[in-house]
């Protein structure tokens, strides 16, 4: 497994723009990836999932990927959220 | 016995029919034994395709009747139904623990939506809504009945999204919910839908028979139970008039917005993309009165280059061309986030870094826009709207970008610039603004929302937020006359401006231009061409001194009314 702490920056946190984007992006990859903000953890390819962890602006999360594309996932998804979605 | 109830009209639009109650289904499993679990997830698959292709028309036809931020809704839905905490736990549901695909599907459902709840965040907690209605749709596709219908005037505590596109299309007359508000996800599709509509009607279920006789009016927010012979008849009288037939339209389409007494309004489109231009001619438009720019900035990885810019507003020029084009500057913030503006993190966006203070804080990414404009300039008539201004200092700071640009490019006649009041500041500061520019274009969704302290998205005083407030009417009367002062002229270009009902305002006011959603633009030519510029002057001061915005509209209704030829 590759795991990944992240900080998110833009402004929005994770409302239904960005959660979208991180979905897409996740979809890319065939790992198994999971999302966790503290105690809660939610599939990483769950547009509510995502809304449910209620990610704001300054939050840490944790991105994991578990399979063949683990390193690659983590890498992109990790980046996606630190560059603010392209904002 | 009749009974008044009172709302806040929605959706504008008259109508006369008997009352269909609409009861909220239970999000509950049809009592049915489950088949195997494959038979199950078989018909759970037939059941989410039909319900894709359901939800794809449902947002192509609203693309092509109001536009891609009506049909966004749902886009959203149909990504539900491809998440795996939804449609996975449904087969999760079926597979281990032998449930019917309904019950899977009632229990998953009422599960996410009682955490949506949950959540402390109000915009996410809304998501609620969306997880019920899809759930809804896949129950109801699952039974195998075709969607609910409903006829005449539907009354519901509460309609989804869905259930308004899909009353709509079964041509009920109107609708009333005693919740939700004017600016509510279901109150914006009514009015893309042209479907009659009034909102928080509380009181109005309750006040019905099935059957009974109701009047709506969508544009007031008064619902008539029972009405007698008069009201019905007066009515029916009045639909008759605010419902031009298409021939009546299509006469007006080459016709001017010119008042009996020889007063003369430039109607005008707002568009917010280059393929709108047809749709803007085609109503019969004079011109632009604001091109938004945003759709070139945002949803993208990296901004726009200054070629790129310059071939879409040369574009809109060109097709408008000799009619003149106002294109406003970009007018991004914190809730229109885009690609390489860097926008900090902001508590209250509405108050927060944006429209021209966003622009003049990152000068290179405004210079690129300025420079594609001033190179476009020569492809037909352009104006440049400065959106979210202030005061001076941020007119002079952007005139002198503008003005060292067209000395870069070496052109000679300077770009035509005006400002968009927007702020109670530059209502105030009109008859500076008009001598140093050469148009003012009012903005009145923002002024409104900034003049009377209330947020129309927030459903808890959206009620509070009319712009036929006298506090916004003495505004506008306050730029009318400082424009006129300078010799300059004024235009609206908020939701304002394409309401019939505020035609005669603007035409006492003097308002050289409207712009309006190109489909508005023949209602509100009608209304102009049918009142006297004297008459409207004195209705101006008389509404000004009116206790309330629901004093003004009716006012202006029965202004409307008198003024409409007799049958």
């Amino acid at each position: 497994m590759t795991a990944r702490a992240v900080k998110v920056l833009n402004t929005t946190g994770l409302h239904a723009r960005p959660a979208g984007l991180f979905i897409e992006t996740a979809n890319r990859f065939r790992s198994a990836i999971r999302v966790a903000k503290g105690d809660r953890e939610v599939d990483g390819k769950s547009v509510l999932g995502l809304m449910l962890l209620e990610i704001t602006a300054g939050c840490e999360l944790s991105i994991m990927a578990e399979g063949e594309d683990e390193e690659q996932a983590v890498e992109a998804l990790a980046e996606l959220v630190t560059s603010r979605f392209g904002e | 016995m009749t009974v008044r109830v009172r709302g806040i009209g929605a959706a504008p639009g008259l109508a006369v029919g008997p009352a269909a109650v609409w009861r909220e289904q239970r999000l509950e499993a049809a009592a049915r034994p489950a088949g195997a679990p494959e038979m199950e997830l078989a018909r759970l698959a037939a059941a989410v395709e039909t319900s894709q292709e359901q939800l794809r028309d449902l947002a192509e036809g609203l693309v092509t009747a109001a536009g891609e931020t009506e049909a966004r809704i749902f886009r959203v839905h149909l990504l539900l139904l491809d998440d795996p905490m939804l449609m996975g736990a449904v087969k999760a549901a079926i597979e281990r623990e032998d449930l019917s695909a309904e019950q899977a599907v009632a229990r998953v459902s009422a599960q996410l939506i009682a955490q949506f709840q949950a959540l402390k965040d109000a915009v996410l907690r809304e998501r609620a809504a969306d997880v019920e209605d899809v759930g809804r749709r896949l129950l109801a596709n699952l039974a195998g009945k075709g969607p609910r219908s409903a006829s005449g005037i539907v009354l519901a505590r509460n309609l989804t999204p869905s259930e308004v596109s899909l009353l709509a299309g079964q041509g009920a007359l109107a609708v009333v919910t005693e919740e939700g508000g004017p600016m509510g996800h279901m109150a914006i599709l009514a009015r893309a839908l042209g479907l009659p509509a009034v909102v928080g009607a509380e009181g109005a279920v309750a006040a019905v028979c099935e059957g009974d006789a109701v009047a709506v009016d969508g544009a007031s927010g008064e619902v008539i139970v029972r009405p007698d012979e008069a009201t019905v008849a007066e009515c029916r009288r009045r639909m008759a008039e605010q419902h031009p037939v298409p021939a009546r339209l299509a006469a007006l389409k080459a016709l001017p917005a010119v008042t009996p007494d020889g007063f003369r309004i430039t109607l005008a489109a707002n568009i917010a993309n280059p393929a709108e231009v047809d749709a803007a001619l085609a109503a019969g438009a004079e011109a632009v009165g604001v091109f938004r720019t945003e759709y070139l900035f945002v949803n993208r990885a990296a901004p726009p280059s200054e070629d790129e810019q310059f071939e879409a507003y040369r574009e809109v020029l060109a097709r408008m061309a000799p009619r003149r084009v106002i294109v406003r500057t970009i007018d991004l913030g914190g809730d229109k986030p885009a690609a390489g503006w860097d926008l900090p993190p902001e508590p209250n966006p509405a108050l927060g870094l944006r429209g021209i203070r966003l622009a003049l804080a990152r000068e290179t990414l405004f210079r690129s826009q300025l420079r594609a404009l001033v190179r476009a300039a020569g492809a037909g008539n352009l104006a440049v709207m400065l959106p979210m201004i202030a005061d001076l200092t941020e007119v002079r700071r952007a005139r002198r970008l503008l003005g060292g640009i067209e000395e870069e490019l070496g052109v000679s006649s300077p770009v035509s610039l005006g400002v968009m009041v927007e702020t109670p500041a530059a209502a105030i500061l009109a008859a500076e603004l008009a001598a140093e520019t050469d148009f003012l274009s009012i903005g009145t969704n923002d002024l409104t929302q900034y003049v009377l302290a209330a947020d129309r998205l927030n459903p808890a005083v959206a009620g509070l937020y009319d712009p036929f407030h006298p506090a916004v009417l003495r505004l506008l009367r306050a730029v009318a006359e400082a424009a006129r002062g300078c010799a300059k002229w004024a235009a609206v270009c908020g939701e304002m401006g394409g309401d019939p009902l505020a035609a005669p305002l603007f035409v006492g006011l003097g308002m050289a231009e409207l712009s309006m959603v190109p489909a508005a633009i023949p209602a509100v030519k009608e209304a102009i061409r049918r009142v006297r510029r004297r008459d409207a002057e004195a209705l101006v001061e008389e509404t000004l001194a009116l206790a309330g915005a629901s004093e003004v509209r009716d006012r202006l209704s029965r202004f409307a009314r008198e003024r409409m030829p007799s049958q």
